[in-house]
């Protein structure tokens, strides 16, 4: 009984594996069959794609299929995004001219990495992916999963070229000459501003500040002598966790931007500037400004915005910096429910951060001029139908259409020929602000004048702040600067960006906190741990990156 | 005799300030998410709201309820967990019964391969594949299949229909029973509290699941309402939207997504006091050896 059963096991356990030896050989023929009918394969087999692809001569005719991915935003209201008006008009028009089919394949826009990630390691990411986080992107290309474009884009992007630029295509090529990712094109390029209470420097009889020192007079003046009548709750200063970005339009005046590019350019890994000449200067500041008790003393605590913000809507805070926009956002609205509790409060931009090191300007970072990282996935069987379809985009009537909508129904033309967008909702809704994901290749609207394009992004706040932020505006991007750039991508940077921003802020805000005396130290002592955390690792990679493309 | 009926007394004391205090704990933040979701615009941005709404208004909820893929989404997830548990519960019991008997071929093996299953699995990219491969994406059956059997939960129903007497099956089959009717008409009538207790286990599991739905759903109109509720809380931060998209994209108020919350937990709390003591009995009735 008992051999006979174990002969038994033995012949089950064989036959099961057999089976399953069988299962794994059959799945290859139900690949193309099943992968025909899902959606988010692209490896469609279609014969004449492939010749199309392979060909790559200048003539060669475009045909087949791609799919081009769009994010689901998931909006109240909002309709279907892989079949909506907007798709179909796509569809008909690009078709019509091309004679290359688009499909959709929805990415919910809140899980875009990781789908992506699931998406490129099972090889069915649409023909046209993308996303905005580009070490992502440098992960793929090292891996070897992007399509070199460059011979495509030659062939097929001239327009798309023309427009996009030779600066904005740099950031998509690891190599010099070897295009592997589209950037988009970014219109509004300022970062942070200031904002203070108008309404309590009148009240002091104090203009607005001009300089670093008045800036400190005045959130002094608001301590000591309280004119809107706070009471314990006073915040002279607000600040949050993340330090670095609170404190970023401070520390711009410290950093010597004049200092040997090299020098600024490896001392940036994954834009967090701790190491970089001057920056110390400038958190010695801060913590001058803390220990006199001008910043919210809670501000490490707080890990998001929503405490913050209930305290400037409040009514409690002076000073406060964020996004350039930040007050006057329709959604939350911090400026719009200030005015409920404060009827007399003013906000207004202040750009008082004078740098010595460059001749008294005062110095802002903006944005790298891109957004949206595109790419093909090497899978993918129709790299010419891609960048048609991106070049097709890129056109001003496409582009006019996609960001800006039919004229009466999605925006309305002013006096001065601006598109001012109207919401709607129904069948003509845009799931995303002036559907940034259906046009792809810029964010924004761009009318090709860059004074009209902001004109048309302020229109998109309410009318009561359409001149504040024309001002904010203004403001963020006079004098504004970048930090030269390192195209190689460096891969400790892939590796610990995450941990070292977190790792930046907790520096930041234990240095701020110390007691002037113990400064230098507990700086000291962050920056070591800074360092030891991977950012060493990463200024190497960078100081020999920059010595390869500048010898 | 005095003496130790007041240091029971105190011993009893303390367990009751513990389990206030865990309730506490559990109890406030759902009221916070309540009082959310009732409150105004202006309370909740002022920072007003704890644990009673300020300017109680209903205004979250009726927007909610004007967004038709919600309750659509809810209604989906209902359905689905009802077809869910039911083919769930098909297969464990076809799975649990088999290797109960004794006289089964290779049953020692097919355990030992089943229970393996419950501590290794191959990972998320290869059950991507796996899912694409059989054409399953994007479709509501990948949502049922794959998680259909539980191991543990079969593990469960093995031991208790092995705590059957064996008497009962050896009369059964001695009136000429074949092995269907020796399970569905003995062994299921006496298990029906440990199958209420997995139906329960199964359709909570489905109910709060949504990774599977994160990975192979593209179409929004298959989403469970845990899916639904994520894409509506978890969003960027506000500086990362600008840093990334350069333009001021509309974020869900916080009102919104309390009302949410309460929308795809209320069902769950309805049902639970009903359920409460399948739930009991169910997780002691495996632990019982033989």
């Amino acid at each position: 009984m008992k051999k006979s059963s174990r002969i038994m096991s033995a012949l089950l356990a064989a036959a099961m594996l057999v089976v399953s030896a069988a299962g794994c050989s059959n799945s290859g023929t139900e690949t193309s069959s099943a992968s025909s009918d899902t959606a988010t394969s692209s490896s469609a087999a279609e014969g004449e794609s492939s010749a199309a692809e392979s060909g790559a001569s200048d003539a060669a005719p475009l045909s087949g299929k791609i799919t081009v991915e769009v994010f689901d935003r998931g909006n109240t209201g909002g309709s279907d995004p892989t079949n909506n008006h907007w798709t179909q008009w796509i569809q008909e028009k690009f078709t019509g001219e091309t004679g290359v089919e688009v499909e959709f394949v929805s990415v919910p826009r809140s899980e875009e990495v990781p789908r992506l990630n699931v998406l490129m390691a099972s090889n069915s990411a649409p023909d046209i992916s993308y996303t905005y986080t580009a070490s992502v992107v440098y992960n793929f290309y090292k891996n070897g999963g992007l399509a070199d474009l460059t011979s495509s884009l030659a062939n097929y992007g001239q327009d798309l070229t023309e427009y996009l630029g030779e600066e904005v295509l740099s950031y998509g090529q690891f190599e010099p000459g070897v295009q592997v990712a589209i950037p988009a094109k970014r219109i509004s390029l300022a970062k942070t501003m200031t904002y203070v209470r108008k309404d309590w420097l009148d009240k002091l009889g104090m203009e607005l500040p001009t300089t670093k020192e008045e800036f400190h007079a005045m959130l002094t003046a608001f301590k000591e002598q309280d004119p809107g009548n706070v009471g314990e709750n006073l915040i002279p200063f607000e600040a949050y966790a993340d330090a670095t970005w609170c404190f970023s339009p401070i520390l711009d005046s410290f950093i010597d931007y004049s200092a040997d590019p090299k020098e600024l350019a490896i001392n940036n890994p994954a834009g967090i500037g701790l190491t970089l000449p001057g920056y110390e200067e400038g958190v010695k500041w801060i913590n001058q400004l803390y220990n006199e008790g001008l910043i919210d003393t809670q501000f490490p605590m707080y890990k998001d915005n929503v405490q913050t913000d209930a305290n400037v809507s409040a009514g409690f805070v002076g000073v406060y910096s964020h996004n350039y926009d930040y007050p006057i956002r329709t959604s939350p609205g911090i400026y719009t429910e200030l005015l409920k509790v404060v009827p007399d409060a003013e906000l207004v931009p202040i750009d008082c951060f004078e740098n010595p090191h460059m001749d008294n300007k005062h110095i802002k970072q903006i944005y790298n001029p891109v957004g949206l990282y595109i790419f093909v996935p090497a899978t993918s069987q129709n790299v010419d139908g891609a960048i048609a379809y991106l070049n097709w985009l890129s056109d001003y009537d496409q582009r006019f259409y996609l960001t800006c909508g039919e004229e009466g129904v999605n925006h309305t033309l002013d006096e001065n020929g601006i598109p001012v967008m109207v919401s709607v909702e129904g069948e003509m809704i845009m799931n995303s602000p002036n559907n940034l994901d259906y046009a792809l290749i810029l964010n924004g609207v761009d009318l090709d004048d860059q004074e009209k394009n902001i004109e048309v992004l302020s229109k998109s706040y309410e009318p009561q702040y359409v001149d504040l932020y024309m001002q904010a505006y203004d403001l963020s991007v006079t004098d504004g600067l970048t930090i030269p750039r390192i195209s190689t991508p460096i891969d400790a940077e892939a590796q610990y960006t995450a941990n070292l921003q977190e790792k930046a802020k907790e520096v930041m805000c234990n240095a701020i906190v110390a007691a002037p005396e113990n400064f230098e130290a507990a700086w000291d002592a962050g920056i070591q741990e800074y360092l030891a955390a991977g950012a060493q690792q990463c200024i190497d990679e960078r100081s020999a990156a920059w010595d390869a493309e500048n010898p | 005799m005095v003496i130790k009926s007041t240091k029971t007394k105190i011993g009893d004391w303390i367990i009751v300030a513990i389990c206030v205090l865990l309730i506490v704990i559990c109890l406030f933040p759902m009221l916070n998410v309540l009082a959310t979701s009732l409150s105004s615009k202006t309370a909740i941005n002022n920072r007003w709201v704890y644990l009673w709404p300020v300017e109680f208004t209903l205004e979250s909820y009726t927007y909610t309820l004007k967004d038709w893929s919600i309750i659509w989404s809810l209604i989906y997830t209902a359905i689905l967990t009802v077809i869910s548990t039911v083919v769930s519960l098909l297969m464990t019991i076809l799975c649990a019964y088999p290797l109960t008997q004794n006289n089964f071929v290779g049953r020692k093996v097919i355990n030992t391969i089943v229970i393996f299953t419950m501590y290794f699995s191959a990972g998320i990219i290869p059950d991507y594949i796996n899912i694409r491969n059989l054409g399953l994406l994007d479709t509501s059956a990948s949502l049922i299949l794959p998680a259909c059997l539980s191991v543990y939960n079969m593990v469960i129903l093995k031991s208790f229909l092995k705590s059957v007497p064996p008497s009962l099956q050896e009369s059964a089959e001695l009136d000429g029973a074949s092995h269907w009717v020796v399970l569905f008409r003995i062994y299921l009538p006496l298990s029906t509290s440990v199958l209420a207790t997995l139906a329960l286990f199964y359709a909570v599991g489905r109910w709060n699941g949504f990774q599977d739905a994160l990975y192979y759903i593209s179409d929004s109109s298959k989403y469970p309402i845990q899916m639904k509720l994520y894409q509506i809380i978890n969003n960027l931060s506000a500086v990362d939207t600008m840093a990334q998209e350069g333009v001021a994209t509309e974020q869900p108020a916080e009102s919104m997504k309390s009302a949410t919350i309460m929308f795809a937990t209320i069902p769950i709390l309805v049902v639970y006091p009903w359920l409460q003591r399948y739930f009991i009995t169910g997780v002691t009735v495996g632990a019982v050896k033989g």
